[in-house]
């Protein structure tokens, strides 16, 4: 007779190294998740923000708001430079918004520098990748487009944006939607499947649409050319593993300065998906998990014959 | 097995092929797939190495200062290309080509004028909807935002469409109904006059001698030694006299870029001669300039005159004490002799001026005697030759002056 006393700590010491053990093999560092998720389409199309040229006249906020159907500010309104008093983040019902930031230096430099806000339209979005539904998803052509029938309304995008961009109609009780920029490319929208509104709009032509890859080689070109007027970095290059949309800053501004948040170029979903995925390679959890079912029932089956004798006896 | 094994491979080639066919499309330039080679590249074939670029048009038109003059250009402008939703926006021609010579020249807009040509409209380049993206070249509405407002929200830091395109009656954007502007909308209205410095006294920031301070008499300097606003003001910003609401800054420089615009009449290497504008606190400030201390003070109509009416070259220099050497052309036909207080009668408004004045000497009484005897009392100063009058420039004198 065999008798097998399994305590509770010894139960969960051997799950726990048969658990462990499956995830390792996934959490492998994997080059080729890397390269596979960073690389935009060719045919992904962009933005290109032309920064030290904005003058802050906030008309692509008025065409975005008039493309989306939101209240479109009137000149009077548009006029007002007291709305640059305080940073204002992209809502549920103005997908883009124009902050002021103080120039360095003297003269000329002191001269206030604007910074447009809107999605990124990231290359590997962790909105994509924390919605458990698919309401979000990246095109081919670049944009992130959100589906509402899909979403349950949970806002895991809301917390998974590196930039914070998505945000929730919490003023819709009855069919509340996550909002957030679409490069124009949802449905009833009248720029659909063209140059963005923001852009087609834009006196100076701070913004161009175009392919991804044409428009980092003009962003390249133009710090060529003109090295006293921009900075080196070209943002969204490498951020979080490339976004469709690009920044060129002022010369002798950093991007941190003008409200840009320092990522590294790792997308965040990564991190998240290699873990997530890796534990799941070679249908290790459930084998695993099963195994280890299988392994505790068998060392803790009751000995049929033992009982058996204990009961004849 | 081998059939799966073949099957895998060919899958394997075509991916490689295809991505190797992408790779070369990466390296098209720009957007420009449509273009003709010959549009950048001059020579037929060119490498990496060496490209043969054409030149930009932006920076081609070096000689366009040569050939354009403030004269031949035209005073104001219309840019009407909306006017069927707005009023023409009126373009003070010739107050920016003034302000240009500040910085870059005409070249600062007119960046592209072919040889031999008169420059192209802006339009004849920058399309109104360009048919074809090209990514370096704007359309006409962003090639005019551009060239106008980098540097007009920097003086007015005002974006408002309506700042330059007054709205029309009828039009787009409701309005009313306004006539055609003209230049006096624009000067005092759209554009902040500008005050003229009278006297400046500066404090220079890294002081040589403590409480040192510095004079320049600004008007002085332009109105009567005809400085130029291009001597000094050369590559200033705009806003640096535009900026609205705001004390121009003073701009870091060394102390040679300092004196550099003074040393074209000023010897700045002189020690002794610093007091002309540098003294310290306590001290009287320097005297103004009077033509007196050069031993001719001035009078009359001359005290009125800018230093250049007389003084031609630069650096001043002195002239030969004769009226003539100004004058000479003064003629009996061409002189109004009342402007010296003499109306000549009949006898005398035909005589050449050298008869009475000897060898042209001005400054000096006429003589008489070569017509005239003295004794008889019918020569000057015993008689004139013809009525008194007050002279021109006292009557003005009376006019202002009462």
């Amino acid at each position: 007779m065999v008798i097998v006393n399994v305590s509770r700590r010894g139960f969960l010491k051997k799950a726990g190294a048969v658990g462990l053990g499956g995830s390792l093999v996934g959490l492998a560092p994997d080059k080729a998740i890397a390269s596979e998720v960073i690389a935009a389409s060719d045919d992904s199309m962009g933005v290109l923000v032309d920064i030290p040229n904005c003058i802050g006249c906030r008309e692509c906020e008025a065409a975005c708001n008039e493309a989306n159907g939101f209240e479109v500010p009137t000149e009077e309104e548009l006029k007002d430079k007291s709305v640059f008093a305080e940073h204002r983040r992209p809502g549920p019902h103005n997908h883009t918004t124009v902050n002021q930031f103080p120039g360095g230096g003297d003269g000329v430099e002191a001269r206030p520098i604007y910074v447009k806000a809107n999605c990124f339209h990231c290359n590997k979005p962790a909105c994509v990748s924390a919605c458990i539904v698919g309401a979000f998803r990246k095109l081919e052509s670049g944009p992130v487009v959100y589906d509402a029938w899909k979403c349950m309304g949970c806002r895991y995008c809301m917390v998974a944006c590196p930039f914070g961009i998505p945000t929730y109609e919490y003023d819709n009780p009855l069919t509340p939607q996550v909002r957030k920029c679409t490069l124009c490319s949802n449905e009833g929208n009248p720029n659909k499947g063209g140059v963005p509104a923001c852009v087609k709009t834009c006196p100076k032509e701070c913004l161009t649409y175009g392919k991804r890859n044409d428009l980092l080689a003009r962003a390249h070109e133009k710090i060529r050319s003109e090295p006293d007027a921009y900075a080196t970095h070209v943002y969204g290059e490498h951020e979080v593993g490339g976004t469709s949309w690009l920044y060129l800053a002022p010369k002798g501004a950093s991007f941190e300065e003008l409200g840009f948040l320092k990522l590294g170029t790792a997308p965040p979903p990564l991190r998240t998906e290699r873990i997530q995925h890796g534990i799941f390679k070679y249908f290790i959890p459930p084998l695993a998990w099963y195994g280890l079912l299988g392994a505790v029932m068998w060392v803790a089956r009751p000995n049929a014959d033992a009982a058996m004798g204990k009961a004849e006896s | 097995m081998p059939r799966l094994f073949i099957a895998m491979l060919t899958i394997l080639l075509g991916a490689a092929v295809a991505e190797s066919a992408r790779g070369q499309d990466k390296k098209m330039p720009l957007a420009m797939e449509e273009l003709p080679c010959t549009f950048c590249h001059l020579c037929e074939n060119p490498t990496p190495r060496y490209l043969c670029l054409r030149r930009c048009p932006r920076t081609s038109a070096a000689s366009i200062d040569r050939k354009m003059s403030l004269k031949r250009g035209p005073d104001l402008v219309y840019l009407d290309e909306l006017e069927n939703l707005y009023l023409p926006v009126p373009f003070d021609h010739k107050g920016h080509a003034e302000m240009a010579k500040m910085t870059e020249g005409c070249a600062v807009c007119h960046h592209y004028t072919p040889e031999g040509a008169a420059h192209p409209a802006c339009i004849s380049c920058h399309e109104v909807s360009p048919k074809q993206r090209d990514m370096r070249k704007p359309s006409l509405k962003a090639a005019y935002h551009r060239q106008c407002m980098s540097c007009h929200r920097e003086w007015s830091h005002e974006t408002a469409c309506g700042v330059c395109h007054p709205p029309k009656a009828g039009g787009a954007k409701s309005g009313v109904a306004s006539r055609r502007p003209t230049k006096d909308d624009i000067v005092g209205k759209m554009h902040p006059p500008i005050p003229e410095p009278h006297t400046e006294i500066y404090e220079p920031r890294s002081k040589p001698v403590p409480g040192e301070k510095i004079i320049f008499r600004h008007k002085e300097h332009i109105h009567r030694f005809g400085l130029k606003c291009v001597d000094c003001h050369r590559e200033d910003s705009c806003s640096r006299c535009h900026e609205k609401g705001k004390e121009h800054k003073q701009q870091t420089r060394t102390l040679a870029e300092h004196h550099k615009p003074c040393s074209t009449c000023h010897n700045v290497d002189d020690k002794n001669a610093c007091d002309r504008c540098h003294w310290k606190e306590g001290e009287s400030k320097p005297k103004p300039f009077d033509h007196a201390s050069t031993g001719w003070p001035l009078s009359k109509q001359h005290v009125e005159l800018g230093c250049r009416a007389c003084h031609k070259r630069v650096p001043f220099h002195k002239l030969a004490r004769k009226c003539d050497a100004c004058h000479g052309d003064w003629k009996p036909d061409t002189f109004d002799h009342a402007v010296t207080g003499q109306v000549l009668d009949e006898n005398h408004e035909e005589a050449d001026c050298a008869n009475c004045h000897a060898n042209r000497k001005f400054d000096a009484p006429p003589k008489c005697d070569e017509c005239h005897d003295e004794d008889d009392g019918i020569a000057f100063p015993a008689k004139r030759p013809g009525p008194e009058v007050i002279p021109s420039h006292r009557k003005n004198d009376k006019s202002t002056g009462g």
